[in-house]
């Protein structure tokens, strides 16, 4: 939900200036934040790696390598080669196309049905409020990887059914997170005032109480993304992610993989590295966007 | 006494709301448990596979197969596995221990370095404890539990030619033996839990930090120490305690993957083998398990405030 786009003619500044604008602001947070900052570098370089993975890869991440098995990180490959000869740090980066997406698609689906769902039932309250609370805390109670393993193991190994069973540990948080922003936001004069002059519930729920817990939902759905790509690891780890041949980033460290580490502790710590990287800086920056969206959080 | 009963009356709905979450996540959906136990003989006929179907009571009506399993677990029956054919009531007893160790030792662990990390960071804030405090934490949270006993795992063996011995031996039997194949699990487990735990004791502690009765306590004379033990801990123990609590949950997902990694035959591991083979009577009983024993933790912990904090009216 974006917030309404601004008027044609207003008393706001031409397009340019406002963009020059964002963009020095943009280099104020990252003074005042340079970890978030770093973060976020990061967080995008890996996106764009993954885009562009065919352009960063320097061998074809399935191609094995006759006689070049198991030999060490060097100039020719980045992070060895596995088993069969594979380049390592092409399949990382392959690899990231399969596990970014699954988690950034896992996290929109969580965050906007969380959302939707938590904003509609803290306004309309009452009996429906009574229901979603009970079923939001029975989601809680489950373990999201027990629940992620056993929707995975039913529904099958495709990718879209892995965003799915990740969603759903997402979800309840994200309801809660939600419902409870709009519960304050609900009290709010502006919203008041919206449901005095007559408007539907509807309209008020997406033009007002959406854009207003924005913030809080920005910052659930960061620090999201993080335990997605760790379930999202888990199960490929456990053997229920993405089919092998086609490299993820748990399916790297699980299966065939585990019975080669003496020999190449490269197969180990090239992916965790990946992993962990990825999930600190989603973290980090979550971080920093709770630290600047919402102050009374500040140094806690 | 009227938040007891409030408290205590919203465990019966929401253990409702799990049962059915539970059950319909496991059956509701598609391939069913007779497909799978049957794969090894695919000409059996359709026909005959409806038999094994009916017999197990998977053709009613998923409305009737409900009820009947709720009447069920109410007396505590939990069915049997379908592969095994031993009660999933024998097979969480035969398990309980391993998992009630591990999530034992973890707990303890993580308590023991986040209580004071936290405490510390709080009372020298910005200082580089403090920095050090929530790299580690953040770090903790960052690094996947697979990956860090892989780690451990392979540099333990590569380093020091050492495995931890193959299988489980309950710590009546062997002491010795059986830390060996515990502690590196509930290590990782620990620190891993300890992250947010110390994050939140940070942040509770300067909460409290900031209080009146804190000046008071300091002008009238006490010594930093004494402020801190008397005022300071007391009065933050109620966030920590729960965090702790609904860590529970984390506790439950970690142990699938540390008793898997670590060869320990845990409710963890029982529940990956259920999964893969889809035992659903298994699967169910376990999911419920796992979410009652976080309920009632939880439960606890709310109760507990009363004896933390005599302030809070119940």
């Amino acid at each position: 939900m974006t917030a309404p786009a601004a008027p044609p003619l207003t008393l706001y500044p031409p397009i340019e200036v406002r963009s020059q604008r964002a963009w020095s602001r943009a280099i104020r947070l990252a003074r005042k934040k340079p970890v978030g900052a770093v973060a976020a570098i990061v967080v995008l370089t890996m996106a764009l790696s993954a885009a562009a993975a065919p352009l960063v890869a320097t061998h074809d991440p399935l191609a094995t390598g006759p006689g070049q098995q198991l030999r060490a990180p060097s100039a020719e490959h980045f992070f060895g080669t596995d088993k069969i000869g594979r380049d390592v740090f092409s399949r990382i980066v392959y690899g990231a196309r399969v596990s970014l997406l699954v988690s950034v698609t896992s996290v929109v689906i969580g965050v906007t049905s969380g959302t939707l769902i938590g904003a509609t039932i803290a306004y309309i309250g009452g009996i429906l409020d009574l229901v979603f609370q009970r079923l939001i805390d029975a989601l809680m109670a489950l373990p999201g990887i027990m629940v992620a393993l056993a929707l995975v193991s039913a529904l099958g190994r495709k990718p879209e059914f892995i965003a799915i069973a990740i969603a759903i540990g997402i979800f309840p948080r994200v309801v809660r997170v939600a419902r409870s922003v709009t519960l304050t936001v609900r009290r709010e004069p502006y919203v008041e005032a919206a449901v005095s002059i007559g408007g539907q519930t509807s309209r008020v729920v997406l033009r007002h109480v959406l854009p207003n817990i924005f913030a809080p939902i920005l910052i659930v759905a960061t620090t999201s993304l993080g335990s997605a790509i760790i379930i999202e690891s888990s199960l490929g780890f456990l053997g229920l992610g993405t089919q092998p041949p086609q490299p993820s980033w748990g399916n790297l460290i699980g299966g065939q993989a585990r019975f080669e580490l003496e020999r190449a502790p490269w197969l180990i710590w090239a992916p965790g590295l990946a992993i962990s990287l990825t999930v600190l800086s989603y973290n980090l920056l979550g971080d920093a966007l709770r630290d600047i969206l919402d102050p009374r959080l500040r140094g806690s | 006494m009227d938040y007891l009963i409030r408290r205590v009356s919203l465990f019966v709905p929401t253990m409702l709301a799990v049962s059915i979450v539970v059950f319909f996540l496991t059956r509701a959906l598609p391939g069913d448990a007779v497909d799978q136990m049957l794969i090894e003989s695919p000409y059996i006929t359709e026909v005959e596979r409806d038999a094994v179907r009916k017999q197990l009571g998977l053709s009613d009506p998923l409305a009737v197969q409900y009820v009947k399993w709720v009447g069920q677990v109410m007396q505590g029956d939990l069915g049997s596995s379908l592969f095994t054919k031993r009660t999933v009531r024998e097979e969480l007893a035969a398990r309980l221990p391993v998992t009630g160790q591990l999530a034992l030792m973890a707990l303890a662990l993580s308590l023991s370095i986040a209580l004071p990390l936290g405490t510390i960071a709080a009372l020298k804030r910005d200082s580089w404890v403090d920095h050090v405090a929530r790299l580690l934490s953040i770090t903790g949270v960052s690094v996947p539990s697979f990956v860090m006993g892989t780690l451990v795992l392979t540099y333990l063996s590569i380093w020091f030619r050492w495995i931890p011995p193959i299988g489980y031996t309950p710590i009546a039997t062997d002491v010795w033996r059986n830390l060996q194949q515990f502690l590196l699990p509930a290590a990782i487990l620990g620190t891993e839990l300890s992250a947010s735990v110390s994050r939140m004791t940070r942040s509770s502690v300067l909460e409290v930090l900031r209080q009146d009765y804190i000046r008071t306590a300091e002008s009238k004379g006490l010594s930093r120490g004494q402020v801190v033990r008397r005022h300071v801990l007391r009065n933050s123990l109620n966030p920590i305690l729960t965090i702790a609590g609904l860590q529970v949950a984390g506790i439950m997902g970690g142990t699938v993957i540390l008793e898997v990694l670590f060869g320990l035959p845990g409710i963890g591991r029982l529940m990956y083998d259920g999964i893969l083979q889809r035992d659903y009577p298994l699967v169910q009983g376990l999911t419920l398990l796992a979410a009652t024993v976080y309920l009632t933790v939880n439960l606890v912990v709310d109760l507990a405030y009363k004896v933390v904090d005599p302030r809070i009216q119940l």
